[in-house]
């Protein structure tokens, strides 16, 4: 499975990309221009990534608008929903309304900063990933 | 109990009953007796020194000037703390002989920083603390005191009832500090960051965790410096900014005291007053210079 970590945060994105290693090749984006533009050539190579890692508060666009962006792509591509990425929201953000209403914006869940990797674990079984 | 029950009803909207009741937390039986004769205030086992200077906890700046006007001019030494948590941070560095708590302030309120001090071990266990509040009724007294305050002083002060609390506070005029040799019982302070534990969250790869901690040092360095030259242009947003991504960035190294100092300087950021910001900013310098140092003695050899 390919693999893609956004998060504008030097430190997540190793971290993230490391915890996520054993489950295949990552590719690591500091913001969401790079990551649409990553997240369109690996569907022209043939190779869409299967989970994302979504930061929300990026420099340049933020987090919710990447993946909603990610997913008019599959819309236009049409892809099956069962074979549409999965999206895992990263987010520091304790406000609870604000990762649920990401929730219902073409996220698979979320996870809280600081990542804790048993807590990762958990949620990437619950969402059918296995670890 | 020294409390109080009151309501206030609006006819076809509903109505609210309140009580109040003065508690005191305790940590042993012992207190739990030393506080169970006391009408609510606070009791002091010891009191503090009464020549130490007085700590004004104030975030409006013309509040703190009249304040230090009125003890200045009676012979008082005053140190000033713009929030809560600079008032804590003034205490553990020294003693005072009475504090004067502003109840309503940015980043930490009087009443949390009173329990906090009252939860310490040490002087501030007993020393007196009046909140200043601009609410004379009887539930902002009660209220002063269940969050262990000796009482309320009421804005605006008025200098003769104001110095004249002070000075039966501390039982009798201003006298010289005889003991400035005197060295606070400090606790520990927490190892800047969990090594142990990070290793185990970067996978046990030591060698990368090492790289990231190298690359953040450097990383939150240059952020510093960015920040410091957003509070002298009083960029509150900016600094807000810079302190989020420090905070998120240390936590994820379990570097937790450098991300709780960041965490005060991004809610001081993101609520757009600057007041207090440079004792904030310096505790954050202080904590990054601290991991820094950590790490390379400890692990980077």
């Amino acid at each position: 499975m390919r693999i893609l970590v956004v998060d504008d945060d030097y430190v997540s994105r190793v971290k993230l990309s490391k915890l996520l290693s054993a489950l295949g090749h990552c590719d690591a984006s500091p913001n969401g221009d790079i990551a649409l533009r990553l997240f369109e050539s690996a569907y022209t190579e043939g190779t869409p990534y299967g989970l994302v890692t979504m930061d929300i508060e990026m420099p340049d666009i933020n987090g919710k608008e990447v993946v909603a962006r990610m997913r008019e792509l599959e819309k236009s591509w049409e892809i099956a929903p069962k074979s549409a990425a999965k999206i895992l929201m990263v987010t520091a953000n304790t406000a609870v309304k604000e990762v649920f209403s990401s929730y219902d914006d073409g996220c698979d869940d979320y996870v809280m900063k600081p990542i804790k990797p048993d807590d990762l674990e958990r949620t990437l079984t619950k969402m059918g990933i296995r670890t | 109990m020294g409390g109080t029950i009151g309501f206030e009803s609006h006819l076809g909207q509903g109505s609210k009953f309140w009580f109040v009741l003065p508690f005191a937390v305790c940590d042993s039986a012992e207190d739990a007796h030393a506080l169970a004769d006391d009408r609510g205030e606070w009791k002091s086992s010891r009191s503090a020194c009464p020549s130490c200077p007085i700590l004004l906890v104030e975030d409006y700046l013309p509040n703190q000037e009249v304040a230090r006007m009125h003890l200045e001019g009676a012979g008082y030494a005053v140190d000033i703390a713009g929030d809560g948590v600079a008032a804590l941070e003034h205490c553990e560095a020294k003693e005072y002989s009475l504090v004067l708590m502003d109840i309503q302030m940015p980043v930490m309120d009087g009443y949390e920083a009173t329990r906090r001090l009252r939860r310490r071990s040490g002087w501030t266990e007993s020393v007196v603390i009046l909140g200043l509040s601009a609410n004379a009724d009887e539930k902002s007294r009660l209220e002063c005191l269940a969050a262990g305050m000796n009482g309320l002083v009421t804005k605006p002060l008025r200098r003769e009832a104001f110095l004249r609390e002070v000075a039966q506070r501390l039982s009798g005029p201003p006298k010289e500090c005889d003991c400035v040799q005197h060295t606070p019982q400090r606790e520990p302070a927490p190892l800047p960051m969990d090594y142990p534990l990070a290793v185990e969250e970067f996978a046990g790869d030591k060698p990368l965790l090492d790289s990231v901690v190298v690359g953040f040092l450097a990383t939150a360095r240059k952020q510093l410096g960015d920040m410091k030259r957003f509070i002298s242009t009083g960029d509150a947003a900016a600094i807000g900014r810079e302190a989020h991504k420090i905070k998120g960035a240390s936590a994820n190294l379990t570097a937790m005291p450098l991300s709780e100092a960041a965490e005060v300087v991004e809610e001081s950021g993101k609520s757009g007053n600057l007041q207090g910001i440079h004792d904030l900013f310096a505790r954050l310098e202080k904590e990054l210079n601290r991991l820094d140092a950590f790490v390379n003695n400890e692990y980077r050899k």
